[in-house]
Parts: structure tokens; sequence; C-alpha cells
């Protein structure tokens, strides 16, 4: 490389001039407020969706594919567990730099919060006709775009034909050093745990905590562990990442406890501060339509529509007992709830 | 006017008083050389003639156009002079020929005439044939012709050398002395000449301007200079003296034990000019009461026979001597002090021999203590 | 000719010079001094109000203290863990007559440039308590009924870092070692002294400064390693000050003052650690720096040196053949833990990880260009402030020295703070794009490029700019037509020192990124978060491979760096 002179001056006020004026779009006209008012020209001049999720990037990637194939719009997303995707749409709101035009995230106390900072834009998605009233806001601000069980999920070959039934039987002598739990360092497995020791009292978690239970920071690697067998059994696993464990042969399987699963809205909304609000409503309208919603179900996911069909050779959502959450009751008792577990399990919880 | 003009020029680095009021006019086409030990302000004036330092007082004028003033300096490149580095600073990373063409090359001169004038320069300090060598491939005495023909190709009015032959050894460096006297006359370049060695200094200069701690002590030719050394410093830097402590005895007269001395006075004016005081006592000097050093180069103490009119006669005994040659040296005892004598080879004393030593008043210099 | 005097002399303010140096210092304040103003100001709480509450919830609450706790305790044990393993290394390449010092020493070389992280990632294969490798290979020989060996503990934590580290102590004593003239020995044994009392009284205390500093250094380099602390504890459930910096920001809402709080802390654990290295290595000045000329004693061992042997190839073993290894054998598996064979061979992973994975080839793509950007930034301010400092009389050239090298003892996740805090609120939107990055890496290592610079003009004399300026050449000319094209093997390395660390940075990287601007080390965190093990490993070889060719380049510039100057006098 020749570094001459025209370079050294060039090089600092490149950079002071360059992101002066790099990234800002140009202002919007009216953003749509439902899907008859997206102008499919305007989606496809903005071009570009940004999304911000917390769902498994091999069921987004497969559910983008055919919608910038259809529309020739692109989709690029910011994937990270769901308190983190939710850190950095506050924090980035916070700089003036928003940067998704689209978020989602596993746990609806996270879309809550953003309504309630007024940072989503009501959209009447069509979709909203096809869910029960819990699970769509009034205000139209997000919408439940996937619901996913925390179950047992375990090795085959570590229990045989007598797998643990029961939540509480992960508690019990013997189990030490066989399980296994996750939640990342902001603390997203949090909300499935709080919903279980609600409901089955905090003496259920506390005995699976004492077995010293090996952490982990998302369902994926949770389910490699299990595969692997460095731990015969998940706590609270992700429905979908055990139902496809299972399904590639990775030698686990899986269990729906009789007592309940914790059942965990995952949701989605439009922000207001997004640059491209027709192409991202034209990608909330596919995310949450009947082929996008199918395609989550293929990947596992359990979608909140009523016409779609539960993921392959699993359980309908109506067999199971779904332990629900108080996401008002989460979001306000967030800070307390993740002392709480770090109290009980120890580590990181963001709190 | 001078040809240049250096008034009253003054820089610190920190708390360290690198150059204390120098003022000096030099004419063109003169060889002017600043001699003083390392760290006495020479190479710093140098540096500041050049442009590279900046004076804090006083001012530099070339040719009626001043230079640097208190705080601001024209840059080096637009002074028109040339330079010669201690270490030659030769760019290793071009060819000979690269090096010297380099100067013509910023002044956009066209090919043909950057071909032609480097040519002439290489043959002129005898490096024809090695144009397209590497500096890597030349030796130190070649690289030092490099450094001057890259100086001298732009045809500058001013040469400045700073120590130039440091770096050569004894034999080479007698042969570029002779050499670069000889380009000083035939250019008619003002060649200005920073040394620490005084021999060297006396073998180039017109004149010679001695500096120490900062300040110049003395300027003038050669010959004042080390025959006339305006002070104790001076008289030391420039050769083997004796420095004889005695006191006052009269008006041009100094007394060393039991000997009475006839003595030469000389006072340093600012500019370093020197005023001499003849037996006579034409000129007073600050103080004639009190101690008083005689400075005596031991090469002008004869040993003699008998009286000798108008000399200064020493008696004395020979501690030692040693013949060295082309010269004896001795050791003699006056009483109170110990002279060193430099005798002609046909001197025989011998070790507590008495002797009787002649010495002109002209070269026994009286200087206050400092 | 001949005017009367005139004043043309006052014109410099404003000249080149002025500009491009001034340019610099600017530049300089920007990505060093404004960020870290923040992080004081966010530790402070301001803008929202100005309370030294933070501190104090730094402090007092138990997530906090334990952390600090934890990473003190790291520090400890990865020092300890970094002498043990890199004295012996040293000694054994430097002065013994032990069979294969070259590979050793190459090896070494190796596991310092791999990114710990990696090793971390290589370790949970090699070490899980159940499934790894070598837990199974010792309970199929030794019978355990589990384990033995536990990497997600504390233990765990520093050996993987330690095994990382110990090459600072290596290097420093391997110099050091070698630096001995053969003299001080020789006269030690006139005088009847024994080997071994050789090698104690005189050597020993000859390099000890040289380990010290080694060992700080090791020490250092550990409380600030993001990616290991996380990756392995994380599941050890063991957080440290990184991590838990991290963790205050990443989930919601984020607590900036706490964070700020927590990073001046680390700040000044890792600023005393400095301190401390440069009182040891300033001592160092007794031993007889030789350069060329110093002839070392070899040692010969007889049998022992096949023990020794034996001791260095297990620590090269765990330091970089078996991580490198399991990682490699991962990337080319179509199952990883199925047992290798042609028929499990598969180049589809590097398929997914440079081309099909959009997040892994964005990562490629940004690190390549983020890599090139502040190692050309980091270059350019490192090159004006050596210059500043070593041809100029500026008055707080030292002071910009220092701010300069300031940034060595500020970690990436401390880093990555301030820079957030500084550029959240500020109109030009930097927050959420790839400069933001750029301003980071930058930033974090301007030391590097500052230093190696500043080696390369020390080289060269300031005379031949000066001969050139005098010679009728302007400043800029004799920079664009002297300076720079003797310094470019120089800049060039500065260049690369600069760019193989930005390759592969984790620990600034994870708060700032955002969609669109992953690095490959994201894409190897994000993605081993999502279990796609190997996309991960093929992603790993292929920068690991990066970073070991550029390492190499570097060796060879250095080694040649010498030559431009012969002859210069």
């Amino acid at each position: 490389m020749t570094i001459d002179r025209r370079r050294m001056l060039l090089a600092g006020s490149a950079a002071f001039a360059l992101t002066a004026t790099a990234g800002r779009g140009l202002a919007q006209g009216a953003a749509p407020a439902d899907p008859a008012k997206i102008d499919l020209g305007r989606a496809k001049a903005e071009g570009r969706v940004v999304l911000y999720t917390s769902l498994d990037t091999q069921i987004v990637d497969t559910i983008i594919a055919p919608f910038r194939e259809r529309y020739g719009i692109e989709v690029t997303y910011f994937r990270a567990g769901s308190s983190e995707v939710t850190g950095k749409v506050l924090a980035e709101a916070d700089a003036g730099r928003p940067q998704a035009d689209m978020v989602d995230a596993s746990d609806l106390s996270s879309l809550l919060l953003m309504k309630e900072r007024g940072m989503l834009r009501p959209f009447e998605s069509a979709a909203r006709a096809l869910l029960p009233p819990s699970q769509r806001d009034p205000d139209a601000t997000w919408i439940v775009d996937r619901l996913t069980q925390g179950v047992l999920h375990y090795n085959v070959a570590e229990f045989g034909s007598a797998p643990p039934q029961h939540w509480a039987d992960l508690g019990r002598a013997g189990m030490a050093g066989r399980v296994s739990f996750w939640s990342a360092s902001g603390g997203d497995g949090a909300p499935r745990i709080f919903t279980l020791a609600q409901h089955l009292g905090w003496d259920v978690v506390k005995s699976i905590a004492k077995t010293k239970p090996l952490r982990t920071v998302s369902p994926q690697t949770m389910a490699q562990i299990i595969e692997r067998r460095e731990r015969g059994i998940g706590l609270l696993q992700n429905d979908n990442i055990a139902w496809r464990s299972k399904l590639q042969g990775k030698g686990t399987d899986f269990v729906f406890p009789t007592e309940g699963v914790p059942s965990e809205l995952g949701a989605c909304g439009l922000l207001k501060t997004s640059t491209r609000p027709h192409a991202a409503a034209l990608f909330h309208e596919w995310w949450m339509g009947a082929e996008g919603q199918a395609l989550l179900s293929k990947g596992g996911k359990y979608s909140p529509r009523t016409d779609v069909p539960p993921p392959e050779n699993s359980v309908p959502i109506t067999k199971m007992k779904l332990l629900e959450q108080d996401y008002a009751v989460y979001k306000r008792d967030r800070a307390k709830i993740l002392d709480q577990m770090a109290d009980v399990f120890g580590g990181e919880w963001g709190n | 006017m001078a040809f240049i003009d250096i008034d009253g020029i003054g820089k610190t680095f920190g708390h360290f008083q690198a150059l204390t009021d120098i003022c000096l006019s030099i004419k063109e086409r003169e060889f002017v050389t600043f001699l003083g030990p390392s760290g006495c302000g020479k190479t710093t004036m140098l540096r500041t003639l050049a442009g590279f330092i900046t004076p804090d007082a006083g001012t530099i004028a070339v040719d009626g156009r001043l230079l640097s003033e208190p705080g601001a300096a024209l840059p080096p490149e637009q002074r028109q002079m040339g330079m010669v580095f201690q270490n030659y600073a030769i760019w290793p990373h071009m060819s000979v020929f690269e090096n010297v063409a380099f100067g013509l090359r910023i002044a956009r001169l066209p090919d043909a005439e950057v071909s032609m004038r480097v040519g002439r320069v290489l043959e002129a300090v005898g490096l024809e044939g090695l144009a397209r060598r590497h500096p890597g491939q030349l030796s130190g005495g070649q690289q030092q012709r490099v450094a001057l023909a890259r100086s001298l190709v732009v045809e500058p009015k001013i040469l400045l050398l700073d120590e130039p032959l440091s770096n050569l050894d004894a034999k080479l460096r007698e042969r570029m002395r002779v050499e670069l006297k000889a380009l000083q006359r035939r250019t008619g370049i003002t060649f200005i000449y920073v040394t620490h060695d005084q021999a060297e200094a006396m073998a180039l200069s017109d004149r010679i301007v001695v500096f120490n701690k900062g300040r110049m002590q003395q300027q003038g030719s050669p010959r004042d200079i080390y025959e006339r050394p305006a002070n104790l410093f001076v008289a030391d830097f420039m050769g083997l003296v004796n420095r004889i402590s005695g006191a006052w005895a009269g008006p041009s007269q100094v007394r060393i034990g039991a000997h009475v001395l006839d003595v030469t006075s000389v006072a340093s004016s600012r500019t370093g000019a020197v005023t001499v005081a003849s037996r006579t006592g034409a000129v007073t000097v600050a103080s004639r009461t009190g101690a008083v050093t005689v400075a005596i180069r031991p090469e002008a103490l004869v040993p003699v026979t008998g009286p000798v009119e108008g000399r200064n006669l020493i008696e004395g005994t020979v501690l030692d001597s040693v013949f060295l040659g082309n010269i004896v040296d001795l050791s003699v005892d006056i009483g109170g002090a110990e002279l060193h004598v430099q005798a002609d080879r046909w001197c025989t004393l011998a070790t507590g021999d008495p002797v009787r030593l002649a010495v002109d008043p002209a070269e026994c210099v009286a200087m206050e203590n400092e | 000719m001949g005017q009367l005097i005139a004043a043309p002399v006052r014109r410099q303010r404003f000249g080149p010079q002025n500009l491009v140096l001034g340019l610099a210092i600017l530049l300089l304040l920007f990505l060093v001094a404004y960020p870290m103003l923040w992080l004081v100001l966010g530790a402070l709480g301001v803008p929202a109000e100005l309370t030294l509450s933070n501190f104090d919830r730094a402090f007092t609450r138990t997530q906090n203290y334990t952390a600090l706790a934890n990473t003190l305790y790291l520090g400890l044990g990865t020092g300890l863990l970094s002498m043990v393993f890199g004295v012996p290394l040293a000694w054994a390449v430097a002065r013994s007559d032990m069979p294969g010092r070259q590979v050793i020493h190459l090896l070494v070389a190796l596991s310092y440039i791999t990114p710990p992280y990696l090793t971390a990632l290589a370790y949970i294969i090699l070490l899980g308590p159940d499934a790894g490798l070598i837990n199974r290979l010792l309970r199929a020989v030794f019978g355990f009924s589990s384990g033995p060996l536990n990497i997600f503990s504390m233990n765990g934590v520093i050996f993987v870092i330690g095994i990382h580290v110990f090459a600072f102590t290596y290097f420093l004593t391997h110099s050091a070692l070698k630096s001995i003239d053969k003299s001080l020995e020789e006269s030690a044994q006139v005088l009847g002294a024994k080997r071994w009392q050789t090698t104690l009284r005189i050597n020993l205390p000859l390099v000890a400064p040289a380990i010290t500093g080694g060992v700080l250094l090791s020490v250092i380099d550990s409380l600030a390693l993001f990616g290991p602390q996380a990756i392995i504890g994380m599941p050890a459930q063991i957080v440290f000050l990184p991590t838990r910096i991290y963790a205050t920001i990443s989930s919601y809402p984020p607590r900036w003052g706490e964070a700020s709080a927590l990073s001046l802390v680390l700040v000044a654990m890792t600023i005393i650690g400095l301190g401390l290295q440069r009182f040891f290595l300033e001592r160092r000045s007794y031993v007889t720096i030789g350069g060329k000329g110093v002839r070392s004693q070899t040692i010969r061992l007889g049998g022992w040196r096949w023990a020794l042997l034996a001791f260095c190839t297990l620590v090269v073993a765990m330091s970089a053949v078996a991580p490198i290894g399991v990682l490699t054998l991962t990337a080319f598996s179509k199952d990883w833990i199925a047992p290798p064979s042609l028929s499990n061979f598969t180049l589809a992973h590097f398929g997914s990880a440079l081309f099909s994975d959009q997040v892994a080839a964005r990562g490629i793509y940004n690190s390549f260009r983020l890599a090139a950007g502040a190692a050309f930034v980091a270059m350019a301010v490192g090159a004006a402030i050596a210059y500043l400092d070593l041809r100029t009389t500026l008055r707080g050239r030292v002071f910009l020295d220092y701010l300069a090298m300031l940034p060595l003892g500020l970690p990436g996740t401390v880093m990555a703070v301030g820079v957030l805090l500084a550029f959240i609120r500020l109109p030009i939107g930097i927050y959420g794009t790839i400069w933001i990055l750029l301003i980071a890496y930058s930033a974090r290592f301007i030391p590097l490029a500052t230093r190696s610079v500043s080696a390369t003009l020390r080289q060269i004399d300031a005379s031949l700019e000066e001969a050139g300026r005098i010679t009728g050449a302007s400043w800029l000319q004799s920079m664009r037509r002297i300076l720079v094209p003797m310094a470019r093997p120089g800049l060039l390395v500065a260049f690369l020192l600069v760019f193989i660390p930005a390759f592969s940075e984790l620990s600034a990287t994870i708060l700032l990124y955002t969609g669109g601007t992953e690095t490959i080390a994201i894409a190897i965190y994000r993605l081993n978060d999502l279990g796609q093990i190997e996309v991960v490993c093929a992603l790993a070889v292929f920068t690991i491979a990066v970073v070991l060719v550029l390492s190499a380049l570097v060796h060879v510039l250095s080694r040649d760096r010498t030559a431009p100057s012969e002859g210069v006098g």
C-alpha cells in the first residue's frame, strides 16, 4: 500500500464528513396503518428491511428467502437473545440511531416495554382476526407471532425407557450433575423459570438448582450439551429445538410434563422510527401471514394463527396444559425476579 | 552590510540556555568555522542558520533578507543553502544519481539539465562512474562526496557543514580537508563549518569562532586565536598551554614566585574582538590588582644560555626530559610552578640540569581568573 | 537581492505540517480522550444527574463485588500459570540443548496469535466434563466414573486463559535469557560455581525483572479477555468484570452508569498492573543487552533434556496443537461427534461460513474492511504522534504520547462502553453504523501502531529529512519522498500489527455491533450460541489461517526492517 500525503490529509476529514452524512434516509411519507395502505412500489423503492429478532436464524432464513425472491426486497437481521435484542433496540432509541424497522422477541414483556416507551407504531395486521384477543395488542402495536413451550429435553441413551416425566423429577436425588438449563447473561431464560415457579412453587425450582445444573447460553447450545450427553436432561428447553434435535436423529427426545408447560409468547411490532415503513409493513404481513407462519411451523414453532397447523409430528397445542405467564407482572418486577434468579442459580442474569 | 548578519541570537531548550547573544557578520566567500567542545552551541547555531531551529531572540539576515527572527523562521527549503551532515544523511532508498538529483527534481528542472548538472558535480567531487550505485555499496569517503555533491548541485550561496569529516579515518580526513578548502576557493561559496577539532579549524578557516556554553568566546583568524586567546578557555582549547598563577606587580608585570614577567594583556569585547594591551600599557584592563593567570604556549619557551634582549628570562631545574623525535618535551620546575616546554630536538638537557628559559612578553598573555 | 530587511518570515502557522499533525492530534483526542471523558462522566451519572451512587453500586452489590473478586482471582491464577509454563519453556528454548527448540518456539507463537475465544471453544469440545474428548479418553484409559476434568470451573477459565497469556512471560524471559552474555556465566563458573548455582544465582536475578514483567502483562491481559471469560465462565456460572459490564449493558434497560463505574474499576486494575510492569522492566537495564554480539551459552542437559522436552511438548500441545487441531477436525467433519474418517470429511461448513450464512459472510467482509480501516487510521495517527514526539519540540507532545499509549490500559469492553457513551448522543450518526466499530478499533490499537512507528522512526535519523529540506524540499515533499518511502516497511508492520488483532476483535465489538455490522468474531460468537459448531469451527480455522499468514508476514518484514538503514552511518 502507498501512503501519500493526500491520503494522510484525507484520512481524518473523510471520517468526519462521511459519518455526518451517511446512514440517514430521507424522510418517509405517511406510514401505512393497515395492509391495504401498503404501497408496493414504495416498499420496493425502500428496498430493505432491518429485522431485530431472537428467533433461530435457521428459521429466519427460511422465512426471508421466499419474501426476498417475491418482492426483491432485502431483509437483513440482527439476531441475539431476547433480552439483548430488547437492550439493543432501547439503546439505539436512546442514541437517536434506531436501526430496526421491525422487532421480534421471544418475550412479550419486551414489546410491552417498547410500547410503554412509545416506540411502536400501530398496525392493523390482517392476522389479528385469527388470533385470540390475549395475543394481540388492543392498540395494535404488537402481535404474538409464535408460542414457545418449555419442555423436558433429554438424551435417550442417558435415561433409556424411563425418562423423567415431571419438573420435580429434575430436583430428585441422583440428578446431581445431570441437568442443564439455559439463559444468556441478559437473563432471557428467566421468564419461563419464573412462570414455572409461579405455578409450581419456588421449591421445585430451588431443588433443581441444588443439582448444580450446567448453564448454557441458549436453547441451541443446551441441545448440543444434551446431544453430546454432556448432560442428560435439559430444563425448559424450547419445544422447537427439542423437536428439531429429535427429528435430526441426534438421540434425544422430549416430554410435555402433564402438570403443565410454561408457554412463552413471542411477539413482534413495527417501530415508529422506521425509515422504510412500507417495506417493513409488507414484511410484517409476510411474517404474520399464512405462508410465513407455515414456514415458522415447519421450523418447529407453534404459530398463534388458528389456521396454521402445529409442527409436523408434534402435540397440538390444545392437548397440552399451558402455564401462562403474567407478562405485566414480569415486566413490572423484572429486576427483582432477576435478582431472585441470581440468588437461586448464581451466575450472571444481567441484574 | 555584511553578507550574513547574525545579531543577538539566543535560544533556550527548556531550562537549557543553548545560545546566548550570538552576534556575527560573515562576508561572502568567507570560510568560517564554529569551533568548540560538544554541547557548546556551535551546532545549534548552524541549525538556526539552516532554519531548523527558530531563535528565541535576535535575527539572522542574509544578503539583506531577514530569515529568522524571534519565534519565526523561514523554512530551510526557502533559504537557498546547502548542508552536509555529520552522518552524511545519504538516502538509502535512492541511487547516488537520485540522491544528487533530488534538489534539481524538487525544483522541477528538465531531465536533460538534471543529468548534465549531476554528471558535472559528480565529476567535481570525484564520483564519476558511481552514479548507479546505492549508498550501501559506498565507502564512508564516497558517501561524504555524495553528500557534498548533493548540496553543491543546487548551487547554494552558503554551504553549512556539520562536522563532515569526523566519521572518516585520519588519512582520509587529511585529504578531504585539502579538497574541501580547494573546493571552497574554486566555487566561491560561503562555507560555514562546524567542528570540535582545532587543528581542522585552523587548517581550513579564514576565520574561527570559538563557542563555549552557548556563548561566543572569541573570533578571529587562526593565528589571532592561537596567539592571543581571549580567555583561558580559548587558550586551553586551541592547544597546549602553561597556565601559571601569579599576582600583578605593575601595569603589565606579573610576579610568579621569584620571577617578575613582562606580560601582554587581553580583554574580550562583547563581539569577541580582541584588544591587545602592549607593555606600554595602552589599554587598561579591568583589574590590575590581585591574582592573575599567565598563559604561555610550551613552544614559546626557549632554553637559552645567556641573556636575550627583550625577552623574559625564567630560571628553573629540569624535572623530566623526553625525546619525541621532532621535539624534546621538558618539565621545568621554576619554584612554585612547573612549566611544560617544547624544545627543539637538539636540546640535550637532562633531569636535574639547571635551565634558563627565554620568552617573548607578547607570548605571555595575562588573563583575569575566571 | 540586496533589498533592505523585509519580514517574509511569519507565515507558517497553517502550513501543511501543522495541518496534518494538528489533524492527527484532533483525531487522537476524538478517538481516545473523548470516549474516556465520557466514561468518567457516565460513571458520575451524567447527563441525567451528578452522583457517586454508581460507584456505591459497583462495590456494594453482590453481583459486582463477586465479579471483582473473581477477576482478581483469575489474574492471580493466570499469573501463576504463566510463570509455571513460560519460564521453563523460555529457559529450555533459550539456553538448553533440548531437541526441537525451534518447533516449541513457533508453537508458543502460534498459541499467542490464536484468538483466545477460539481456544475456549476448542476446550469445550476437549474438556467438557462428560462429553469432552480428553475426558472420554481418560475415562476409557483409567476407568474414572465421571469427569475427571471440568472445563466449566474457575480452574477451567484460568487454564484456558493461562495457555494463551503465558506467551508474554515466555517471550520476555526468552529474550532476556538470550541477552545474557556468556562471560557473566563463565566468570561465575571460573569462581567455582556449579551449573545449577550459576542458573540460580546469576541467571535468575538477571532475568527476574523480565519474568515479573511478563507475568504482570499476562495478568493484565487475562483481566480483559472477555471471550474465554464469557464462553467458559457463563456455563461455569462465574462472573468476571468484563462479562459483568457486558451484562449490565446488554440486558434491558441498559444501566450505563453502573457499567461505567465498573469499567473504571477495571481500568484502575489494569493501570496499576501496567505501572508495576513498567517499574519491573525498567529495572532490567542492568541486563547486558548486546544485540548481535551476545554469545549465549548452551547448557547440556544429558538425559534430562528428554524430560524437559516432554514438559514443553505437553504445554504447547495444550496451548496450540490440541485446540487448533480439534477446531480444524471439526471444521472438516460432517458429524463432529463422530471420529475423523474419509467418509466423515466435508468442505460444506466452509461453504456455509464463507458464502451461504448471511451473518458469517457479512462478518468476514466487515472484519476485513474494519481491520484495514482501523489499521490505516491507527497507523496514520500513530505515525503522526510518533513523529511529533521524536521530531518536533511541540509543547505537550509527551502528553500526546501518553494519550496514545493509554488504550493499552483499557480493556476492549471498557473502550466499548466509553465509545458508546460518547457517541450515543452525538448528532453525527455514528452509533449503529460500522463507523463506531472503526472508532473503537482504531482507538484500541493506536498504541500498537504508535510504538511500532516510533521504533521505525528511531532508526531513521532526522538528518535524512533535514537534508531533504535544506536541498529545497518542502515538509510535505520530504515526508513523501524521503521519510515515508524509508519508513514504508515499518509502516506496513504497524499496519499489520493493528490489522491482526482488529481482524478477530471480540470484546469491544460485542457491545458495539448491530445488524449489518457483524464481524467474524461476532459470527463465531453468535453462531456458537445457536449451536452451529461446525460452521463456527470453519470460521475459526479461517480466522487462524488469516492471522497466521499475516503474522508470518510481520515476522519477515521485521527481520528485513534493519536493511534499509544500513550505510546511513
